[in-house]
């Protein structure tokens, strides 16, 4: 049975190709109907701000590469929905993205929890993506075969962050986070890691996604004798835990802030408090770290007037895996785009593309930066640091 | 307490019993029909070896290919065990090239990414990584498989070891990272080889299904080449016709050879139907002849008992005719002259009456003569009563002579009817022989039997009288004996078509019809044993089947019965004929 969906399904494919270099003469001829490519984001709700990030990149991806005359000699035309935060919303944006708007490709939602939500129906419908705003590895755990990540798995967000805090001397560290899966992803790579640092986590707090009391985690996490707090939560839980160690009178040695102080607005909306706080960063304007990654951040800010972070950076480098993909496969059709991906090893403006078998990225760690005095400083690994970790005494 | 419901229970297990050997008796009638079947005999052995072939080929590539997966896997987890040595070996030494072997934290940053690169390694390749210190404290564990258990860590020691979770089946190797003091342990499913095997099956099961099918497609081909001709010959067999196969050659053949054995048969059968038709004929004829002959025998047998009969009752009427006619002969002298002597005698009486009369006319005359002689005479002729002898000898002579001319007649009739050794034909009247036999037989029914004759003048007939005699005889008898009492026997003749019918019907009981057809059977007879012989009327219808006469018989229960004698008139020549062969017969 197997064998012979195998040979239909490879005859399929060799029918698509060959009725797709037959007729691709006459779009050619006349205007190549553009290449329209569906995603939701959440350009309202509570991950807003990620989502207008990542429209942003992705919107620079569309100008560059239309630019650029399109891919294949077809234009792009992204259709975004908004999904308001809510992974329900956003499954339902791409079934009809998929049925009634029958898009030619898809780009990723913002956030593990929505793109888990949309991941069954893309796998469903054949279609492939790259995510671009997802990092737990619950994801990958799925046996997804259409999924493909950009990010760093979510499990080592904080591995960077502890041996910082190794070379400190500090050897408890308190953990809190929401019930929700990428911060859970985040604090149980933390957990995980901490031994091998020799660092005891003194106190494990998790906090209900959608009521947490910040407060109270702040306070367990003092009583806990735990000399730095690692925070596992989105941009809103990264201020307020901030703000209730402060408003505790607690500031711990280090605070690390995954993946909420990574975005600008959390200094701008801290102000001071946002220094010393450490988070980590898939992204940043260094050529070192990041080849070509200054030329996008000046495109941006070109564009957008304001400095790019890695949730916009990610989009962009989904882009160009996308259109390297297409190139590749000389084809949108899914199947060979989706094996296109399988195989592509390639360097975005975030790094490098190449994942495993199960479509999770490799051979990527991401960098820890501190906000010393309003900017961003790299302060792990030590051979890409910028400035030295800042102790709280 | 019995409720009487286990009978039924009984006989209705009893009867489901029956119906269930019924049915399993039909059900092995119908299996062993199908074993005879052309389609079984032919379908079996090669489904039977395909199944055999198939299972023996499905097990033996399942046992190859087990082996060799397993061998695979072996080898695999043996390379990656190999490639997470190479991982840990690059951190080692570039620790070592960047002389920072001896900093801890350079070592620990190092164990950390080599602990990382041990989880990419184990989720890109799908295994678990267990990393233990010395202390067997464990370090890491990546990838989502089982943990080995402890017992079978030091089996899978620079080897592979396989352990099982439920069905799942997992190897593992281990191996000792001496510069770290590290006990590393590669666990590794057999997805791999799952899904092939279950590819391979997939792969079995569309093969045998194609082979199946192939072989059925095969078998179907064959049986129905086979079947087709075979049932062709079969077809022209059933109704009796000679097969004319054409095709495949040795169909054809045997076509050929059933319709040349079958003209054998048929040929064998004809001779053999022409040799039992001659038989039955023969048969037919031999039994008919032999039945002829039977009968003849029969009737033969039967003339002979009659003649015996005949003999008999003649030899008994001759002796009693010889006899009567003895008596007859020597009745009839002395009663001639007797009767003689009467006549004489009558004269001497009417002499002497005339004398005595001449006396009395001189009566007075004595008896003035002589008184006293006068006197006795007178006496005398008291005491004698002479009137009344006067008066009474007239008659007594007349008497004597009427009785004299009854004996006469009787004799006279005893010699008619006796008649003995009286064989030749000569005409008869046969009124005067029926009143003969009356007389004869008179004594017997003269109490009995009124008899009326109805005589309508017969001439005389030309026959063997004594013989009808015998026949008048034995029929009055009958009839005397039929009537209990005041009864009628009507004796009417009359000449009818050239024959002369005698008919004598009797008032008797008469004779019931279920035994009219067997009355002149020899020795039937419904009268007492001892009474009669069951020969009269036997024998009565020999004499005039003699005569070439008939004899037939209308008798009514309770009212009486008919016999109507008919006799020709005169001798018919076919009787003389035989009768003149008997007597030359018996002359030679």
């Amino acid at each position: 049975m197997i064998l012979l969906e195998q040979v239909l399904l490879y005859l399929f494919r060799r029918l698509f190709v060959v009725l797709a270099i037959a007729l691709a003469p006459l779009h050619a001829q006349g205007e190549a109907l553009p290449i329209r490519i569906g995603l939701s984001l959440s350009l309202t709700g509570s991950l807003s701000e990620f989502g207008r990030l990542h429209r942003n990149g992705y919107q620079l991806w569309e100008a560059h590469v239309n630019q650029r005359g399109g891919i294949l000699g077809r234009k792009v035309e992204l259709i975004v929905r908004d999904d308001k935060s809510e992974p329900q919303t956003a499954q339902r944006i791409y079934e009809e993205l998929i049925l009634k708007d029958k898009v030619e490709l898809l780009f990723s939602p913002y956030s593990s929890p929505i793109t888990l939500a949309v991941a069954p129906v893309v796998e469903r419908h054949g279609y492939s993506i790259v995510v671009t705003g997802a990092a737990s590895e619950e994801i990958w755990n799925k046996g997804y075969k259409n999924i493909f990540g950009i990010l760093p798995a979510a499990g080592r967000f904080a591995v960077g962050f502890l041996a910082l805090l190794a070379n400190a001397s500090i050897s408890q560290v308190a953990i809190v986070t929401t019930d929700d899966i990428f911060p859970a992803s985040v604090a149980s790579g933390a957990r995980k890691w901490a031994p091998q640092y020799g660092i005891t986590v003194a106190a494990n707090i998790v906090e209900p996604r959608h009521s947490p009391d910040f407060l109270r985690a702040a306070e367990l996490a003092r009583q806990s004798g735990a000399q730095a707090v690692v925070l596992a939560g989105y941009l809103e839980e990264a201020i307020q835990m901030r703000r209730a160690l402060k408003k505790i009178g607690w500031m711990p040695a280090a605070y690390y802030a995954a993946t909420g102080g990574s975005v600008q607005k959390y200094a701008e909306q801290l102000g001071n408090d946002a220094n010393m706080t450490c988070s980590t960063s898939l992204w940043e304007a260094n050529e070192d770290l990041f080849p070509r990654s200054l030329q996008f951040a000046i495109d941006y800010r070109a564009r957008f007037s304001e400095t790019p972070t890695q949730q916009a950076a990610a989009p962009y480098a989904a882009g160009q895996v996308l259109e390297a993909a297409i190139l590749k496969a000389g084809t949108t059709e899914r199947s060979a785009l989706r094996r296109a991906l399988s195989s592509l090893d390639m360097a975005t403006v975030i790094g490098r593309f190449s994942v495993g078998p199960d479509g999770m990225l490799n051979k990527r760690f991401p960098v820890v930066f501190q906000w010393q005095d309003g900017r961003r400083e790299i302060v792990w690994p030590p051979e890409a640091k910028t400035a030295e970790l800042l102790i709280h005494r | 307490m019995d409720d009487g419901s286990s009978a039924p229970r009984e006989l209705g297990r009893g009867q489901g019993a029956v119906t269930q050997r019924r049915a399993t008796g039909q059900r092995r009638t119908s299996m062993i029909q199908i074993r005879q079947r052309l389609a079984f005999r032919v379908f079996f052995p090669i489904v039977a070896f395909t199944l055999v072939l198939g299972s023996a080929t499905y097990l033996f590539i399942v046992y190859a290919t087990s082996s060799f997966a397993h061998e695979q896997a072996e080898n695999n987890l043996r390379w990656r065990s190999y490639a997470v040595q190479q991982i840990v070996d690059s951190n080692v030494n570039e620790l070592q090239r960047t002389r920072k072997a001896a900093d801890p934290a350079s070592v620990r940053d190092r164990k950390v990414n080599t602990l990382v690169a041990f989880e990419d390694f184990a989720r890109t390749n799908g295994l678990r990584i267990d990393v233990f210190d010395a202390a067997t404290k464990i370090l890491t564990s990546s990838g989502d498989l089982p943990q080995a258990p402890d017992y079978a860590i030091q089996k899978s020691l620079d080897s592979v070891h396989q352990f099982g979770v439920g069905k799942d089946r997992y190897y593992m190797y281990t191996f000792m990272f001496e510069p770290w003091q590290w006990r590393i342990t590669l666990v590794q499913d057999s997805h791999a080889y799952d899904n092939f095997m279950q590819n391979l099956a997939h792969g079995i099961w569309i093969g045998a299904g194609t082979l199946i099918g192939a072989a059925f497609l095969f078998m179907l081909h064959l049986t129905v080449s086979m079947r087709r001709p075979i049932m062709r010959i079969i077809r022209d067999l059933k109704v009796n016709q000679q097969p004319s196969y054409r095709g495949i050659a040795e169909f054809e053949y045997l076509s050929n050879s059933i319709s040349a054995m079958m003209d054998a048969v048929c040929e064998k059968n004809a001779a053999v139907e022409r040799y039992r038709d001659d038989l039955e004929v023969l048969v037919q004829e031999r039994t008919t002849e032999l039945t002829k002959a039977n009968d003849e025998l029969k009737k033969t047998n039967q003339r002979l008992e009659e003649t015996h009969q005949q003999l008999l009752q003649s030899e008994k009427l001759a002796s009693i005719g010889q006899l009567a006619a003895g008596v007859a002969h020597e009745i009839n002298n002395p009663i001639g002259f007797v009767n003689s002597n009467v006549g004489t005698m009558q004269g001497y009486i009417t002499d002497l009456l005339r004398l005595i009369r001449a006396y009395e006319e001189h009566q007075e005359i004595l008896r003035q003569a002589a008184p006293q002689l006068a006197g006795g005479i007178d006496a005398l002729r008291k005491e004698i009563d002479l009137d009344f002898i006067k008066e009474d000898i007239a008659g007594l002579l007349e008497e004597s002579k009427d009785g004299l001319g009854r004996v006469t007649k009787i004799v006279q009739d005893l010699k008619d009817f006796s008649r003995v050794g009286e064989a030749d034909w000569h005409y008869a009247n046969l009124e005067r022989n029926i009143d003969t036999t009356l007389n004869i037989i008179w004594n017997e029914l003269k109490y009995k039997v009124r008899i009326v004759k109805e005589y309508g003048g017969l001439p005389e007939v030309e026959c063997l009288p004594s013989e009808l005699n015998q026949v008048f005889m034995n029929i009055l008898l009958n009839a005397g004996q039929a009537i209990e009492r005041n009864g009628t026997i009507t004796l009417r003749t009359r000449v009818q078509d050239n024959e002369a019918w005698i008919d004598i019907q009797d008032t008797g009981c008469g004779i019931p019809a279920e035994n009219l057809n067997r009355i002149f059977d020899p020795f039937f007879t419904t009268k007492p044993i001892g009474k009669g012989t069951g020969l009269g009327l036997s024998l009565a219808y020999g004499i005039m089947r003699k005569h070439q006469g008939t004899i037939d018989v209308e008798s009514e229960v309770g009212r009486g019965t008919l016999f109507r004698l008919r006799l020709p008139l005169a001798r018919p020549a076919s009787v003389e004929a035989q009768d003149q062969a008997e007597g030359v017969t018996q002359q030679a």
